[in-house]
């Protein structure tokens, strides 16, 4: 079974999101701010990473050029959440970080939207 | 005007007055004030010139005749009738003074009212500082009226600023509940009953207006601010009708219409943004599904040289002509019709005119009572139209 990793500050997201993740057969962690996650993600090595772009003190970004820089995680697919797409003209994508694009769902998300996603991360497409 | 606040509507209407009988009677204001002028400069030289030759006339020849003297008598009375009518003049003139003072003292500023007061003694001078209070009472009120309006301004920005972050603030945790109720009525926490779903679905609908209302709502804040932006690419017009009929076929065969295209068989290429062409084109089906009981909608375009002609007709209930002037304004909803079960935002339009204006097209709608209602835009074509088409 496939681990993916949720980090979050939104319990709400955190809960509906596993629903589906679970009831499509994947394992899930969670993490209610980046540096758990983080914590988490060199803990259980997950399969995959969603993060949310706004979350204080460490935002998504800046957490996963830390995921990043760990050898033990450099490797897990990210896939970032983001609320903020309708400040921004069109819908976002993908997420810049140092250079590398990292696809983005916006957060009022379409549930085969996400899973989608996540399959096509996890090489399952 | 702040001035002619809590002031009785008898105040009110002699202010109106008091600027209708201005307008009327400036000409004969300013001839009389000028007039005064003038006469009050030559009645010294008038004096002037009378008495000296009078009194050196009489010293010198007349001293002692019978003629001298009546030719005195006569000079003296023209003197005086000469300084009676200049003195009647400028009394009219003070007169007006006068009455104008009154009229617009009740609206006057205290201490400006104060100060005209009692000037009227000295004519000329009156006139002189009642032009001058009126000038300062304007100015005092164009001054107010200025801090009204950067204050308005500053409101409407605030107030802009608030639908856009409470509109934002609102979708999170609108989604969030309907995800919620989604997993449940899709049975992802056990079985739920016939009831049960149909209130769950109830609550789904309700919640897709209620977010496309917010969606409606930025759209509308962003194209009042200039701020909404297009992305135009080159794109077949005829593949983007399909697609919307394709989205649209499910819900139309369910209310027992039908939905056709009347299209071209080549392609039609646009330079359009697509999604918000098809937000158009939701908008204008949506609305011909919500008005039509029985019959079709039709979708058609056709490429009429220098641009695209695109249209939207159903044979719907049609709109009454007095609805006709209103349909492009916010918020309003023309008749809602029985059982209903969808309700719009009133924004559609608007939204749908703005867009197509904003790709330079125009729209417009033709309708029948009781026939059916087209929706006709226009739409610019592709620039280059010798290139491959992608």
């Amino acid at each position: 079974m496939k681990k993916i990793l949720i980090i979050d500050d939104d319990v709400d997201i955190i809960d509906l999101v596993s629903n589906r993740l679970k009831k499509n057969n994947y394992d899930v962690i969670f993490a209610n701010d980046g540096d758990n996650g983080i914590r988490k993600a060199l803990e259980h090595r997950p399969d995959l990473i969603i993060i949310d772009v706004m979350m204080p003190r460490l935002p998504g970004p800046e957490a996963v050029k830390l995921l990043k820089s760990y050898e033990q995680t450099q490797h897990i697919p990210i896939l970032f959440f983001t609320a903020m797409n309708s400040y921004l003209p069109t819908e976002v994508n993908e997420i810049n970080v140092n250079g590398q694009f990292y696809p983005a769902i916006p957060k009022p998300f379409e549930p085969n939207k996400l899973l989608a996603s996540v399959k096509l991360l996890l090489g399952e497409q | 005007m702040e001035f002619l606040e809590g002031k009785s509507i008898e105040k009110r209407r002699t202010w109106y007055n008091f600027n209708m009988r201005l307008k009327k009677e400036e000409l004969f204001f300013v001839t009389s004030f000028e007039q005064a002028s003038i006469l009050r400069k030559y009645a010294i030289l008038f004096l002037v010139s009378s008495v000296i030759p009078m009194v050196l006339l009489y010293y010198v020849y007349f001293r002692n005749t019978y003629i001298g003297k009546a030719v005195m008598i006569l000079m003296a009375l023209g003197v005086l009738v000469g300084y009676f009518s200049i003195r009647s003049l400028l009394t009219k003139a003070v007169k007006i003074a006068e009455e104008n003072r009154k009229s617009i003292e009740p609206f006057l500023k205290p201490e400006i009212a104060k100060e005209l007061r009692g000037k009227e003694k000295n004519e000329l001078l009156a006139l002189n500082h009642m032009f001058s209070a009126v000038t300062r009472q304007l100015e005092a009120n164009i001054e107010e009226l200025r801090q009204k309006n950067e204050e308005l301004k500053a409101l409407d920005l605030l107030k802009d600023d608030f639908v856009n972050n409470v509109s934002h603030e609102l979708r999170l945790p609108l989604t969030i509940s309907q995800e919620s109720i989604r997993q449940v009525s899709e049975e992802m926490f056990g079985k739920v009953n016939e009831t049960q779903a149909r209130y769950l679905n109830l609550s789904l609908r309700n919640i897709d207006r209620l977010k496309s209302m917010i969606d409606n709502m930025l759209d509308v804040s962003k194209i009042e601010k200039g701020k909404l932006e297009l992305y135009k690419k080159d794109a077949d017009l005829n593949q983007l009708i399909e697609e919307v009929i394709a989205d649209f076929s499910l819900k139309i065969e369910k209310k027992g219409l039908t939905i056709k295209s009347d299209l071209p068989a080549q392609a039609i290429r646009t330079n359009i943004d697509k999604d918000r062409i098809t937000q158009v084109l939701v908008n204008l089906v949506g609305n011909a599904c919500k008005f039509t009981e029985k019959g079709q909608i039709t979708i058609a375009a056709r490429d009429k040289g220098d641009y695209v002609e695109c249209s939207v007709e159903d044979s719907g209930v049609g709109i009454h002509p007095k609805d006709m002037p209103y349909l492009f304004s916010k918020f309003h909803q023309i008749g809602r019709m029985k059982n209903q079960q969808e309700k719009g935002t009133g924004l559609g339009l608007v939204i749908s005119k703005d867009l197509i204006e904003l790709h330079d097209g125009q729209i417009r709608v033709e309708s029948k009572e009781g026939t059916g209602t087209t929706f006709i835009f226009t739409l610019p074509k592709a620039s280059d139209q010798g290139g491959m088409y992608l």
